[in-house]
């Protein structure tokens, strides 16, 4: 009887529902007893995250083969396969789990954060919807039941951004941002519509088992390309990312939501749909090639920023662009790994933002050296040295995993990038030879625990390739080792004229949000009704 | 001292013939300095207009960039009807005020609407459109963007390469390779700026020739183009000012002026349409030459309601100086105390030394600035450079170093190397994190380390980053280092002899510092020199809660200096010579005040003779009392729910300090309204209720009034400047203040904050410095000054300085004078002085 209880996957739809209460709090309570409303949902999401571990550790102890479902309402099958439901895999639980700690952690530091604001409450009111939506989609098992829970969060988040609606810049920025996240959204609910009309079943589950008969129609290879589409839009890839890189007109623990978060909604349903996307093959490269080109441009411009949270939101867009690079190049339990880690780290750096001046005020290091091009290769070759050893010593071979071609390269240039710093001193060699080791070996660690936990959840790392994916393989290598080069030593020598152009076009992120903004101004203007008296104590 | 407050801009010789140049001179000297995040030391906004009165400036301001000098009239009609504002402070403010106006006809004018402001418009204003992005937003934009790029102090990874000597030529070859003006429909850009000349100054008048700019509207035209991007006019106004305390010269400021004038002959020439300039140019010559009579009336109100709003405050401070207990006693006579501690002059000191009374009788206090006089820079151990520790009004005199006592001996190596050793693991370690090749296998290497990080910094465990002053020293390493007064270069850097403080000065140096603290008799056997310093995290701004005479910094390091010196025998000995001596069994301890948690940590004990060790242990009960009863008065401005006991009290204050969420780690400098320079016997029965500078001063003591001149001229102006830094920062907060910390953008790793996402850069406060989100907690007066000296003796000091005199002539302070029989007298702006008004 018990058992039956907690690894039922109705727990884990208390979370998102007691935050959905406390969402629907009147404006006038929530106003005057913010504070409160703040500790609910801190309760609320460590509540949440205490039933996602009970039922993921009830769950492992059952010997099902096939992730627990539940249905909420309707039918997952039939003309009209209109259901909502829940799946309880391992995944469910990674980011539900993931996505409970960033959220009480957000609503606790809101609390001071935000204290003495006017609208602290209806902050809080907002933050709840935000978050129990987003919350509902990752726990979503079937395609309706994600898009519309997708569809809430974009207008909780909206809410959010537009928290400070005197600020011109903020309502243009939150207009964007609705726009592109209503497109993705566009392109989810046709691919829906496309899937139910196919498969007859927008339960997950049947996607993956109507995939893996091959031979997919036609419908369901534009539904591919749709889900695609959707992950570039939402995750600011290359060019449409000029809305990630602006919302910093709302208070800081809602980028940090945003990045930790809800950003994740494209990789989320990659995953979600991942035999879907292997079976077309091709939507899958071309997410590959957007994720490299956004990861290779964006973490470039990121060089450059001078601003604290202009560089976190570059690196945020480069971060997600290497982990659609991964999804892409099928690597799926490695995209899982860069999601958690990622929105841990992002997290931290956008709360502890203001700690910049900190950093620089402590004793400094001495300007930057010229790195020269030899010292950069023996950097290279010592950290491969390394890198394909511990591989190895992990069991991880370029036989039985062609991917490593792409992923040893990545992990060795950036052990270079921490060798290369100290290549000069001894002692400080010797212990940077010592980290090396150390992170290659927790990398391919981890590597191999994710490998090992999403047996059965997610489809595992090739084993085998077909020549063009290798060229893909060859080519990721390529652009990572140019990049590293390019970082190490092109720029740290004085800059030819290419070198110059490219860091102002860089630095101002290639003007391709320049016509995006321009359009939003046309179609859709601020307006700055009902604010008088709001804030009013504060203008004269 | 004279030469560098009045800081008039270098006029460079340049062309005979550019008509252009005064204007573009005058202009660039409106502008005041604001020093970068981690210096941030409170500057007087209004610096460049201390040459006119306040009232004309007020009006200036209004006029051209429509902002306020005063509070708004809603607020102000709060306090009338508050009686905050009486009837008597109204018509004392009117009768000063030569108004027209009686206190009916006042009453009347005070409930009239008041018209909004508008400022006057550049050409790049008349482009903007609701359904296009502001050009004129983009100008300042891009200009922004670029001044980030130029002088950014850490952030960029891949910082701008060199493109010209210069900030105008830099961004002059930046803009031509920059495409984001044709996304702005601004075309031909590289075309027209090729046509411009390359000298800032040159380029200022050709662009001004080509907008046809009539001659006598030209100053109004730089200012209004310069206040749109005037957070970093300040920025480049501090640069020169640093130069110039350097003995060079800096014009960046008109490099900045520069492009933003171009910009807007950018604009003009690439304009299609013929209309729209003739339009503007139309505009710049009706631009009003003085405000229209309902502007001005509503000007003219609101500055007696401010003066009314003073003249309140002051009423009790009168009243209060007047009620002093019988005439002081002649210093010397009076007995010896048992302790002395003398804090900083800072207001946050004021609540401490009350309570420190109160918590035991004995022990006498005394203000004095907190760099205690000590003209150094600092060195901590492993810096690459130093850091300025003394008031940014003076120029250094010695550069002491971090050591283990050893000079440069084999302990400070030690512990040296170790530290080096860290820094650099710290720094590969950063570019294994940031690089763009390697950014992507940190996060998934070392990213889940995170998770654990964020549930600690959020329960307050541990520092988001460690602490700049201990970062890669250990427990044991701290407790040995310390200020090192002997001439030992640090390592790494040249030992051009000019290291530490020279054996034969320090003798000089003791007897300023005791002279100027009026300490040159009746010592006390334990003399504590306490500094003061904030304990907070992840606030950008941190730096303007610690010392502002320190230039930004704790005071600890100089305290530790000034106690060194005045604890050497050598120095003793000279001064014994000299007929000053300091009683053998005086022993000065430093100590560091946290203003934020209201604990006072006494440093360097070890040294204390063993006799002296029950005294000490007394007087760290009564800091510990103090502060108990500090904390009980400062928190009930800080939390809704006051702490029933001192525990509870300590434990919120810490709270506060350990809070990476927290906005209003404590209140700083907010408050403040006097400057007090008379001895402590006169104001120790007044509650000063924190809002006070308290300098300890007595003319008896005083032959030749030199003391009296240095306060005059530095810790007064000093305080003048933090109190208009205040008040810039709250009747003007959109322009002088630094906005909304929630929405704080750190730009150049420490150059100062964005309000969101980009724009001009912010200066001043932020508004959770001054608002607890119901009301403004601090309130926006000009500062009383009260001296006590004799008239003549002041009216010398006026007279001598320029500064001073522009100061109290032009009524940016209030000055008053203490006289030894317990009257107070008004000084008027034009001379003279006149009995206050009390209550």
């Amino acid at each position: 009887m018990i058992p039956s209880l907690v690894d039922s996957p109705a727990l884990l739809l208390l979370g998102p529902a007691l935050l959905l209460v406390l969402a629907a709090v009147p404006a006038a309570v929530a106003t005057r007893q913010p504070l409160l409303i703040g500790r609910l949902i801190q309760a609320a999401a460590l509540a949440s995250l205490v039933c996602t571990v009970v039922v993921a550790l009830a769950t492992s102890f059952n010997d099902a083969t096939t992730p627990a479902t539940l249905v909420l309402l309707g039918s997952d099958t039939g003309h009209f396969p209109l259901a909502l439901s829940v799946l309880a895999d391992g995944l469910t639980f990674t980011i539900l789990g993931l996505v409970s700690l960033i959220a009480a952690l957000i609503a606790r530091y809101s609390a001071n954060y935000l204290a003495g604001e006017e609208e602290h409450g209806d902050f809080y009111r907002a933050l709840a919807l935000t978050i129990s939506a987003f919350m509902l989609a990752v726990i979503a098992g079937n395609m309706l039941m994600f898009v519309l829970a997708i569809v809430l969060t974009g207008s909780g988040l909206n809410r959010l951004l537009t928290h400070y609606r005197d600020r011109l810049t903020a309502q243009m920025v939150a207009h964007k941002k609705l726009l592109f996240s209503r497109m993705a959204d566009a392109c989810l609910l046709a691919s829906a519509v496309l899937i139910a009309f196919s498969t007859e079943n927008l339960s997950f589950e049947a996607i993956a088992a109507t995939a893996a008969q091959g031979d997919l129609s036609w419908q369901l290879h534009l539904a591919a390309w749709l889900i695609v589409g959707y992950a570039v839009l939402k995750s600011g890839q290359f060019p449409f990312h000029g809305w990630l890189l602006q919302v910093m007109e709302a208070p800081t623990p809602v980028s940090a939501l945003l990045h930790a978060g809800i950003v994740y909604s494209g990789a989320i349903i990659v995953l979600r749909t991942h035999e879907l996307l292997l079976a077309d093959g091709n939507a899958l490269v071309a997410l590959a090639l957007v994720g490299l080109m956004t990861a290779a441009i964006a973490s470039l411009a990121m060089l450059t920023q001078t601003a604290i949270k202009s560089s976190l939101a570059w690196s945020t867009a480069g971060q997600l662009g290497f982990m659609l690079l991964e999804l892409g190049l099928g690597l799926f339990v490695l995209a899982v790994l860069h999601l958690i880690a990622h929105s841990l780290y992002k997290a931290h750096a956008f709360l502890s933002s203001g700690s910049m001046v900190d950093v620089l005020r402590g004793p400094g290091s001495k300007s930057k050296m010229c790195v020269s091009p030899l010292a950069w290769g023996s950097s290279v070759v010592v950290s491969a040295a390394v890198t394909f050893t511990m591989a190895g010593a992990w069991g991880i071979t370029l036989a039985n995993e062609p991917a490593l071609i792409a992923i040893g390269t990545i992990v060795a240039v950036a052990v270079a990038q921490l060798l290369v710093t100290g290549w000069a001193g001894g002692a400080l060699t010797v212990r940077l030879l010592v980290v090396s080791v150390l992170v290659t070996t927790v990398y391919f660690g981890l590597h191999t625990l994710f490998v090992g936990a999403y047996t059965g959840v997610l489809s595992p790392i090739p084993e085998e390739v077909s020549p063009s994916h290798f060229l893909l393989l060859v080519l990721v290598a390529v652009v990572f080792l140019g990049l590293s080069y390019f970082q190490t030593v092109l720029i740290s020598r004085p800059p030819a004229p290419w070198l110059v152009r490219l860091y102002v076009h860089l630095y101002n992120g290639l003007y391709t949000d320049l016509p995006v903004e321009r359009l939003v101004y046309r179609i859709w203007p601020a307006r700055f009704r009902n604010l008088l008296g709001r804030r009013g104590r504060l203008r004269s | 001292m004279n030469e560098q407050i009045s800081q008039e801009p270098a006029v460079t010789a340049g062309h005979p013939g550019r008509w252009t140049d005064p204007a573009v001179d005058a202009v660039c000297g409106r502008f005041a300095p604001f020093w970068p995040l981690d210096a941030m030391v409170a500057t007087n906004p209004y610096l460049g207009f201390v040459g006119q009165p306040f009232d004309a400036t007020a009006e200036y301001r209004r006029r051209l960039v429509g902002r306020p000098m005063t509070m708004h009239r809603e607020w102000f009609r709060e306090q009338i009807a508050t009686g905050r504002i009486s009837d008597a402070d109204l018509e004392e403010a009117l009768a000063r005020s030569g108004s027209d106006l009686d206190l009916a006809g006042l009453r009347a004018a005070v409930e009239e609407p008041v018209p909004l402001a508008i400022p006057q418009m550049l050409y790049s204003h008349t482009r903007d459109g609701r359904y296009r992005p502001s050009h004129s937003g983009y100008v300042v934009q891009q200009t922004s963007q670029f001044c980030a790029a130029y002088y950014d102090l850490g952030q960029a990874i891949w910082p701008l390469p060199r493109l010209g000597d210069g900030l105008y030529e830099s961004w002059w070859h930046y803009t031509c390779i920059d495409r984001s003006p044709r996304g702005m429909d601004i075309l031909d850009v590289p075309e027209t700026l090729r046509t411009l000349p390359d000298s800032p100054r040159d380029a200022v008048q050709v662009a001004v020739e080509l907008m046809e700019m009539p001659e006598e509207r030209l100053e109004d035209f730089l200012y209004v183009a310069q206040s749109t991007v005037g957070g970093w006019a300040s920025y480049t106004r501090h640069l020169r000012w640093v130069a110039e305390l350097e003995g060079g010269q800096n014009d960046d400021i008109v490099d900045l002026l520069a492009i933003r004038v171009v910009w807007e002959a950018l604009l003009v020439a690439t304009c299609e349409r013929l209309a729209h300039r003739e339009h503007w140019l139309q505009s710049l010559h009706s631009w009003p030459r003085e405000l229209r009579p309902a502007h001005a009336r509503a000007l003219e109100v609101n500055l007696i309601l401010q003066r009314a709003l003073e003249i309140g405050y002051q009423r009790n401070l009168v009243t209060g100086l007047r009620s002093a207990t019988g005439p002081a006693q002649p210093a010397t006579e009076m007995p010896r105390p048992a302790v002395q501690a003398a804090f900083c002059i800072d207001v946050r000191s004021e609540v401490f030394r009350r309570a420190l009374e109160t918590a035991d009788g004995t022990i006498e206090t005394q203000g004095f600035a907190g760099f205690f006089g000590i003209m150094a820079e600092y060195r901590p151990l492993g810096a690459s450079r130093s850091r300025t520790h003394l008031p940014v009004l003076l120029p250094s005199s010695y550069q002491v170093c971090e050591s283990a006592g050893d000079g440069a001996g084999a302990h400070t190596t030690t512990i040296l190397s170790r530290r080096k050793r860290f820094l650099g693991l710290s720094k590969a370690w950063k570019q294994f994190k940031l690089s763009s090749a390697s950014c992507f296998s940190f996060v998934e290497s070392a990213g889940l380390l995170y998770a654990l990080k964020l549930i600690t910094d959020s329960l307050g465990w541990t520092r988001p980053v460690p602490h700049p002053e201990t970062v890669g020293l250990g427990r044991l390493d701290l407790a040995a280092l310390g200020p090192d007064l002997d001439a030992t270069a640090p390592a790494g850097a040249e030992d051009d002899g000019g290291w530490g403080i020279p054996r034969d000065e320090r003798a000089d140096v003791a007897a300023f510092i005791l002279n100027a603290m009026g300490l040159k008799s009746r010592l006390a056997p334990i003399v504590l020199l306490a500094g003061h310093g904030s304990s907070t995290v992840n606030n950008p701004q941190r730096a303007g809660l610690d010392c502002g005479a320190c230039a930004g910094q704790t005071g600890e390091a100089s305290v530790r200096i000034a106690a060194a010196v005045l604890n050497d025998s050598a120095v003793r000995k000279t001064l014994a010579e000299r007929g000053q001596p300091i009683p053998n069994d005086t022993h000065f301890v430093p100590a560091l005040h946290d203003t934020t948690t209201d604990e006072v940590h006494l440093l360097d004990t070890a040294a204390l003779p063993a006799s002296l060790r029950p005294a000490l242990e007394r007087v760290r009960g009564a800091l510990k009392r103090a502060g108990d009863i500090a904390r009980l008065e400062r928190i009930q401005f800080l939390d809704e729910e006051v702490p029933s006991n001192a525990a509870g009290a300590l434990f919120a204050v810490r709270r506060r300090g350990q809070d990476w969420s927290e906005v209003r780690p404590e209140w700083g400098l907010a408050g403040n309204a006097s400057f007090f320079a008379v001895p402590r016997a006169r104001t120790a029965h007044m509650c000063l209720e924190g809002r006070a500078f308290l300098h300890e001063y007595d003319w008896c003591q005083d032959t030749g009034f030199e003391v009296l001149k240095l306060i005059m001229t530095a810790p007064m102006v000093v305080a003048n400047w933090i109190n208009l830094q205040y008040y810039g920062s709250t009747v003007d907060h959109d322009h002088l203040g630094a906005g909304n910390k929630l929405l704080h953008n750190v730009l150049g790793g420490r150059i100062g904050v964005l309000e969101g996402n980009g724009g001009d850069l912010r200066q001043g406060l932020a508004i959770q410095s001054l608002h607890d989100g119901q009301r403004w907690v601090h309130e926006p007066l000009r500062l009383s000054v009260f001296i006590g000296a004799p008239a003549e003796a002041i009216d010398d000091v006026i007279a001598g300085n320029a500064m001073v005199q522009d100061l109290i002539a032009h009524e940016w302070l209030y000055l008053f004078r203490a006289t030894d029989d317990g009257e107070v007298l008004r000084r008027l702006p034009e001379g003279g002085w006149r009995t206050a008004p009390g209550s």
